[in-house]
């Protein structure tokens, strides 16, 4: 079984696909996304590409919007 | 000549000005021996003879043969036997010569910790251990011929025994803790990747990075929320002034678009003014970590060159001693006399001659105190062939000290309430009525004058514009030289002294880059894998405890050997724990290096193959560098290029439109970078 996270060459983290870095930017981005939700009514899908364009979002949270996008993975957290 | 005495100093300025102090006609013998100067001075009978270290001339060594850890057994040597210096054994040798001659001994070194430790270490092993019992302790805070003397008549009969006790201790925790962590991160990726490469890692090192780690990783992971604010401008007198919304922040869009459709294109009216008057006490006077901070916030200097600036000013007598904790002047300081000698100054004249006519001269000390030394203070001495920077740090110092005398700034603020369709907003302003010590003070003192016009209830205010501004929570910033060393001293880690060469030793070992500082992928890889398996070398609490031991020492509540054999009994399990994981940690470390070195050779994607990197290589037979493609390993691909043997070299991550070879820039110290693309025969090179 790989062992790596599926977003870097770093080992991943128990009970998760990402590594502690990453997971800890996928935490933030579930978290905030309660925020945007009110804020702006966004849709989760919409809430990635948006945080993806703001030159303030952290690269690890970029790498993970931009890696969910990718694969799809999105309708989970609707 | 009723007695013969040895002073040691620790710095040559610092002998010369005490042999012209202590010299009865102010003309000190100057003698040479070796290439070491030493000066004799006539005082009352006796024959002083003034030496002077050149700071440690003694260090710590492992006791014992062999590269392994852990290394518990050490002992004092002279730094000539680790390493050649040729000055300090010279210095040593005239020091035990003349200790011969003499029948008593002072140790005169700065009074702090490291200068007791130098003039003890010098005594124990240069003039031998009997010079212990004959030796007295000189105590002074300013290189002023009246302090020298001072300190000469009022000399300690003993050696301050607790400080260099407690000085010997801390340098033997130190030195085991980074002697023993750096060999078993160094051993760790030998033993299993069989790569040499030294890593190190120290206790206050260790959380220190980790403030950085944290913070990086805060930015790193930070998802911006957004919020709105509602940006509006009135209009008074055909003059636009700023209008403050009654929350600082919206959450929703929705309740922002509301407040901007209500309120674009209304008039607003006054409702309420209202006054008022703050005071503003004058700033302490500088210890070293506030002079620091100041000087790296308003020149941008490291605290590094700050101090070393600061030592220079102290060893020419223009400031007190420098390296003090104090927010407090001394009860005993001359104030009128070093603000008259200050006045001389044109530019702190009218300053001066203010101050001097108040009835009653009292500084506003700080809090923080210090049992060595005073807060920092200009001697009154005036300043001759100083460099800009030096000037700016003593112009500082000498500001900041007539600025505690002054009495406290006065500033009114006003604030209008105006209403806008049942929305609040504020229009502040704030104008400074009185200055007073602000005004002494003012180059380094920002604040926002603003004057409204006049203004009355009931008004009617034309609102110019109004907009819903979206905008985005921000991470945190990064740190900085200032910020760094205020985080140190808010944790208590490190000492006053060292916390600048900390960050200068984290900064050299590859660890942090930039300034604000970032932490380099290395300096992750520590962080990370130091938190997996041994979590206490990075810990603020393990540091600040043994901190706090090594304070109590000079108070004589700890015993200097209890809390040595403590920290050994903290890092021995930390050890145990390296070694039973060494092979995980070794090859974790072990990958970000290679990526490192990798990232660090590779130049740029093969032009020919487009397959392979292009790589700095080295010919085993005549040793010279040359960039080729890394597929030459599989024999697929044998592309190569030459390269400029002296200088750094640099990809630049563009290509050659002509020949499309990697472009690299080519560093030489005290040269123009040179820019240019590997390929010799490319096109663009006909010119040549």
């Amino acid at each position: 079984m790989r062992n790596k996270c599926s977003i870097c060459d770093r080992e991943k983290e128990s009970g998760s696909d990402l590594c502690y870095r990453h997971e800890k930017a996928y935490k933030n981005l579930k978290k905030v996304y309660i925020k945007w939700k009110k804020a702006v009514n966004i849709d989760w899908n919409e809430y990635l590409k948006e945080v993806i364009e703001i030159p303030e979002t952290g690269t690890w949270v970029k790498e993970v919007a931009l890696n969910l996008i990718n694969n799809q993975k999105t309708q989970t957290y609707l | 000549m009723n007695e013969r005495v040895l002073i040691i100093c620790e710095k040559p300025s610092s002998a010369k000005k005490i042999s012209q102090a202590l010299d009865e006609k102010r003309k000190p013998e100057t003698c040479q021996e070796n290439n070491t100067t030493y000066y004799i001075a006539r005082r009352k009978g006796s024959e002083l003879i003034i030496v002077s270290a050149l700071g440690h001339l003694y260090t710590l060594t492992q006791s014992g043969k062999g590269w392994s850890y852990p290394v518990l057994k050490f002992e004092w040597v002279p730094i000539h036997a680790i390493k050649p210096n040729i000055k300090a054994k010279n210095c040593i040798d005239v020091i035990a010569k003349l200790s011969k001659k003499v029948n008593a001994y002072v140790s005169a070194c700065d009074y702090d910790i490291e200068g007791s430790l130098i003039a003890y270490n010098i005594l124990i092993y240069a003039c031998g251990a009997e010079s212990l019992k004959k030796s007295k302790r000189m105590k002074y805070s300013t290189l002023m011929e009246a302090d020298l003397i001072d300190a000469w008549e009022n000399m300690s009969p003993n050696l301050d025994y607790p400080v260099i006790e407690a000085g010997k201790a801390r340098h033997e925790i130190d030195w085991i803790f980074g002697i023993n962590l750096s060999r078993a991160l160094t051993l760790s990726i030998k033993n299993v990747l069989g790569i040499y490469k030294t890593l190190s890692i120290g206790r206050v090192q260790g959380p220190t990075l980790r403030f950085i780690e944290e913070r990086e990783t805060q930015i790193q992971t930070h998802v911006p929320v957004p919020y709105w604010t509602i940006e509006a401008k009135v209009e008074i007198d055909g003059k636009e002034y700023r209008l403050e919304f009654e929350k600082e922040t919206i959450e929703t869009e929705k309740e922002a678009l509301e407040i901007e459709s209500s309120c674009k294109g209304r008039e607003g009216r006054i409702i309420e003014i209202k006054k008022s008057v703050r005071t503003f006490p004058p700033p302490p006077p500088f210890n070293i970590g506030d002079l620091q901070q100041e000087a790296f916030y308003q020149f941008r200097i490291s605290p590094k060159t700050v101090l070393g600036i600061a030592e220079k000013l102290y060893l020419n007598a223009l400031i007190s001693y420098p390296r003090t904790s104090s927010q407090k002047l001394p009860p005993s300081l001359n104030i009128g006399g070093v603000l008259r000698e200050l006045g001389r100054k044109k530019d702190y004249y009218q300053y001066v001659v203010k101050l001097l006519n108040k009835p009653f001269l009292a500084p506003r000390n700080g809090i923080k105190e210090d049992p060595a030394h005073p807060a920092i203070y200009p001697t009154g001495n005036m300043p001759q062939n100083l460099k800009i920077l030096e000037f700016k740090i003593f112009d500082l110092i000498s500001r900041r000290f007539m600025a505690t005398f002054g009495d406290s700034a006065k500033k009114e603020d006003i604030t209008a309430f105006i209403e806008v369709n049942g929305y609040n907003f504020h229009l502040k302003s704030s104008r400074i009525l009185e200055p007073n010590w602000i005004e002494i003070y003012k180059p380094y003192f920002k604040m926002k004058d603003e004057k409204l016009p006049l203004l009355r209830d009931g008004q009617i205010l034309k609102i110019k514009t109004l907009k819903a501004l979206k905008q985005y929570s921000k991470p945190p910033s990064r740190f900085n030289h200032g910020s760094l060393l205020r985080v140190m001293e808010k944790e208590n880690i490190g000492t006053k002294a060292t916390r600048a060469e900390i960050i200068h030793t984290l900064q050299k070992r590859g660890y942090l880059e930039d300034n604000p500082f970032k932490i380099t992928d290395l300096g992750f890889s520590i962080v990370e894998t130091l938190s997996k398996y041994c979590p206490e070398i990075l810990s603020v609490e393990t540091t600040r405890t043994l901190e706090m031991d090594l304070e109590n020492i000079q108070y004589e509540q700890i015993n200097s050997c209890e809390v040595v054999s403590k920290a050994i009994e903290k890092l021995e399990p930390i050890l145990l724990e390296i070694k039973k994981n060494e092979r995980t940690l070794g090859r974790e470390l072990g990958e970000t290096l290679t990526k490192l070195t990798r990232k660090e050779k590779s130049i740029g994607v093969c032009p020919t193959c487009k397959a392979g990197e292009i790589i700095i290589l080295k010919n085993n037979r005549t040793g010279k560098r040359f960039a080729g493609c890394n597929n030459y390993r599989n024999g697929s691909c044998t592309t190569s290029y030459p390269l400029p043997q002296k200088g750094r070299i640099e990809p630049t991550g563009k290509i050659c439109p002509e020949c499309k070879a990697p472009i690299i820039k080519v560093l030489v110290r005290g040269r123009k970078e040179w820019i240019f693309c590997l390929n010799m025969n490319c096109p663009t090179k006909r010119k040549f």
